[in-house]
Formats: C-alpha cells, structure tokens, sequence
C-alpha cells in the first residue's frame, strides 16, 4: 500500500500570544492512500482545519506544539526539514482554500492559473499548454481573458481549482472550498472534484461540515474535539445516524428520512445516501403500499 | 453595479496604439513630454497639436470620450489661460481700459499655454490610459525598471504589490458597498449632518474595511505560498512582452518629433507687420 501522507500519534496544541496552549488534535493516527478521494467532517473546532494545514505546514512548531509525526510523500514535514524540502512538500500538496477572492493573485483568469506554473520557472510554451489543460479540466474554458471579479462565486473557486491543478499536485486538499458558495457554484465544485478523482492521478482530501458533499468519496473520516471519531466508507458512516448525531452531526437529507421512515416502521432496508437512489427506493415503497 | 467599474479607464481595442509595447509606450510619452515642454515658438505648438491629433485618430478612442478626459481640468485651462491674456506685461499694447491691459504677448502665452495643456492631457492619457490595461502598463513599469533589480531594488515586488492592489481594488469596493449597507441597516447616517459628522459615520465603514483587508492579505499570503510563490527569482511569465520592430519605429518617430521640436523652435514669424511674434 502506497500512502501519500501517514500521520502518526499526533497531538497539535496552539500557543497564542501569552504561550497559553489551545489543544486543537489530539493522538490522531491516520493514513491517505495515494489516489483515493477522503472526506473529514466536523464541526466547527473538531481540528479538521487545522490537520489540513499541518499537512500543508501552514502551521509548524512556531505556531504550537507538535507531538508525533506526519509523513508526506516520504518525509516527515512536522520535523526539521529543510527548506527546500518544505518547499517541495508544499508544490506537491495543493490546498483550495475557502474564500475565492483571497486566492486569486492575477488579474486576468489565465494569469492566475499561471501564476504556480509562472513560480517553478515553467517554460512559458508548457505554462500556455497547461492553463488550456486545466482551465478545460474545471470546465472554464474560453474565460481566459476574464477578470476575475466579474466571475460567480462558483466560476472564482474553479479558477482557484485550476490554479492548484496547474502546479500538478499529487495530492489537493479543500478545505471548505463550498463554504461561501451558492448551490450552483457548490455543485459545479463538487463535480470538478468528481472529475479529478475519476482520473486518479491525484489524491483528494475534502474538508467540509455539508454531508451531501461527503456521500462521494471511498472514505469518510469524523473529527471530534480533535480526536479521530469515525472512520470507514460513506455507508458505514452515514448508516449510523445515531451515533453522528449524538456529535451534533447531520446525516444526508435523503439517509434522514429513510432513517425516520425506518424508526416509524414504514421501511426496513438499507439506508441510501444519494438522493436518486432514495427516490428509488421512495418509488418502491410507495408501489408496494398501493397494492 | 459596483462590479461593472472598469480598472482605470482603460478602453480595449487593436489600433496601431494599442499594440505598441508598454515600455515603448512609456519612453514615447516621457519624449512626448519633454517635447511639450520644450516647445517655443508657435510653429512647434501647431506641429505638436498635429501630433497629438494624428496619435488620438490612430488610437480609435472617440471624441466624446477624450472631451470627457478633458473635463476635469477644464477650469484649470481656462484659469491660465485668462491669468496669461491679463498679466502678461510685455509685447504691443493692444487694449486698454482703466486698469485692464492686454498685450499682444499675453494673447501668444495664453494660446501657448491652451495647447500645451491640451497636448499634454491627450497624449498622455491615449498613450497610456486609454490604450493600456492596467496590468500591462504594470508589466512596463517593471521591464523599464528591470536594470534597477541589479542594484537591489525590489523591482519585482513592487510590480507585485501594484499588480495585486490592482486586482484587489473591485474586491474591496464591493466589500465597501456591504460594510455600509450593514452599517445603514444599523442606523447609520452618512448623507446628512455635518461634515464632521458624516466623517465620523464614514469611520464606521472604514475600520471594518481596514479589519477585512488585512484578513485577504494573510489568506492570499498562504495561498501565494501554497502554489509555489518564492520571490521574483526563477520566476517565468506567460505573457512575455516582446519588443517588435515596429516598437523602435515608433521610438525613433518620437525622438524625431522631439528633434523637430528643437529645429522649429529656431523659426519665428510675425503677424501683423510685427505686432505678434509667433
């Protein structure tokens, strides 16, 4: 098994301006298999922020205190690393973040998505040939010359979509990149990750608190309070409502319902997690009452 | 909408000027200047009025628009122009009446004057406004500075740091128009009262503002970083400006109008058996 990032007994406590600590993880034991599409959820200060920018050594031991260990493509970036090697890690790491309009740089679309390429001192003939690949990749070709505040929330966040993609990452993490988008622009988001993992040259770790957008990858991982609280495949998951619950979680619309229909008596089968095979299965139930 | 503002007043097009290089474009402009204000004699002004009309009908920007440009100055224009016909002291006495006294020099000075302005204001703002988005008059700057990087400056981060205020100023301008939404739907006032008031209202706006700015700049400083950003070395660009040989066509007409500038300025003839001297 060849895993992208391993994380071993790792604790993180942030230290604020007085050296006061603020445990956010705690003895969190995980590993990202190359390839695969993972979703954390939790609540708001369940840490699954600030895992992602361990990963991404946007936070490092100025920020608080390490304990344990997290390997990202062969090494280990929560330790003395030099330079050069964190600077590696970090072009092989993407991260869409959550706010569009603060990771765009340029002023014209293509500019932007140039921008990584522009910062490895790609050849400009390849950087051209990439920003064509990738802006087609999220499906916004044709807007090269755009300004990209004259884009919808969802057009901005593909754009930072095709930003990260141009620096050929092995690896993307989204870090509630749907947060501040409107339904559409979440869909448009949710699908462009859909894309990516069907090519599977790149490992996909999304993290969000919307549980719909969670129903989609091989593996789901539940953070609570720091500390690893589920973790398995979205049917295991999202199949327990109770205990989700119990964590002030939601489970998908559509498993909801089922899961009252259920505790009323009305339905016994497997809960479904998407929406088309809940109205299916809606269908069914509702023909076999007719009879 | 607050969205629709166009970045400086820039008017997209393909006219011979628009595909002049910036940095061509700036050197042409600082001659242009140079050559302006190096004008004397009156058959230096006209053939420098020539100029600038021959650059604004190549250039494809209409007239309104170029008559809306001027506007701004219009009273700066007519306030030389009056303070050259009634203070110019030398010359043929022309006109008198009580205290009031025109020359036949402050007539030649205050028409001087008119097209130098005019001159000035239409080839700059053709040359590099109107014709030159703000992000490749960026570029211009920077290639023009390039040399400077050898003895340390910065060049790169500046070029950076404009091109990023550039980029985040409809960002901020909508940021405004919410900031002060929400603060009208909290009783703000801000078009009535005094200006003291209204200013101190305006402060309700502007500390919130300062608070979200400072927020994009660290979030766009991990984003930079997290695609790769190191500083200016290594860097390539995508568009790179190339300089073609119409470029130095263009540079050499410039200096050859300069050149004739100071040839013309040799030759004067009179109007009037003598009485203005052009």
């Amino acid at each position: 098994m060849d895993n992208i990032i391993e994380i071993k007994d790792l604790s993180f406590s942030y230290k604020d301006s007085d050296g006061k600590l603020h445990p956010a993880l705690h003895n969190i034991n995980l590993n990202f298999e190359r390839g695969t599409y993972t979703a954390i959820l939790g609540h708001n200060g369940s840490g699954k922020s600030t895992l992602a920018k361990l990963i991404n050594m946007v936070l490092t031991r100025e920020d608080g205190d390490i304990d344990g260990s997290i390997t990202v493509c062969g090494k280990e970036v929560t330790g003395d690393i030099s330079d050069e090697d964190a600077y590696d890690i970090q072009c092989r790491i993407g991260m869409v973040h959550q706010n569009p309009d603060n990771q765009i740089v340029a002023t014209t679309v293509e500019e932007d998505v140039a921008f990584g390429p522009e910062n490895l001192g790609v050849d400009p003939v390849e950087i051209r040939k990439t920003v064509t690949e990738m802006l087609k990749a999220v499906g916004m070709e044709g807007h090269e010359k755009s300004a990209p505040h004259r884009l919808s929330g969802g057009q901005k966040q593909r754009i930072a979509v095709a930003g990260v993609l141009a620096m050929r990452p092995e690896c993307i993490i989204f870090d509630e990149s749907t947060a501040m988008l409107d339904p559409q622009g979440r869909e448009a988001i949710m699908k462009t990750i859909d894309g990516l993992h069907k090519r599977g040259d790149v490992t996909i770790i999304t993290i969000t608190h919307y549980m719909n957008e969670a129903t989609d990858a091989d593996r789901v991982i539940v953070l609570n309070k720091g500390e690893v609280f589920m973790d398995g495949t979205p049917e295991q998951i999202f199949t327990q409502v109770e205990t989700l619950h119990s964590v002030r979680l939601d489970v998908p619309q559509v498993t909801e319902l089922f899961y009252k229909l259920k505790k009323a008596g009305a339905y016994d089968g497997g809960l479904p997690l998407h929406t088309e095979e809940g109205a299916a299965a809606l269908k069914r139930l509702l023909d076999s009452k007719k009879r | 909408m607050i969205r629709d503002i166009t970045l400086g007043q820039y008017f997209p097009g393909n006219s011979l000027i628009h595909r002049i290089d910036a940095r061509a474009k700036i050197i042409i402009t600082l001659i242009l200047i140079v050559a302006v204000f190096a004008a004397s004699s009156g058959i230096a002004f006209a053939f420098l009025f020539l100029l600038s009309l021959i650059i604004f009908i190549l250039s494809g920007i209409s007239f309104k628009t170029l008559i809306k440009g001027l506007k701004p100055i219009v009273f700066i224009l007519i306030f030389t122009t009056i303070f050259q016909i009634f203070f110019t002291r030398t010359g043929n006495l022309l006109f008198e009446w009580y205290f009031i006294k025109i020359y036949s020099n402050g007539i030649i000075f205050a028409i001087k004057m008119f097209i130098r302005i005019i001159v000035l204001i239409t080839t700059t703002s053709v040359m590099l406004s109107y014709t030159t988005s703000p992000i490749v008059l960026t570029d211009g700057i920077e290639g023009l500075m390039l040399p400077l990087a050898k003895l340390g400056v910065p060049v790169h981060d500046f070029a950076l740091v404009m091109s990023i205020a550039l980029r985040f100023i409809p960002t901020l301008l909508e940021e405004t128009e919410k900031i002060m939404s929400a603060q009208k739907a909290r009783g703000t006032d801000f078009s009535t009262g005094s200006l003291m008031k209204r200013a101190r209202a305006l402060l309700a706006v502007f500390v919130p503002l300062l608070a979200s700015a400072v927020r994009h700049a660290f979030e766009l400083a991990d984003a930079m970083i997290c695609r790769g950003y190191r500083g200016g070395k290594g860097r390539t660009k995508l568009n790179k400006m190339k300089f073609r040989f119409s470029d130095f066509i263009w540079l050499t007409l410039a200096a050859a109008a300069l050149a004739g500038v100071f040839v013309l300025n040799t030759y004067t003839f009179s109007l009037f058996n003598g009485t203005f001297v052009l």
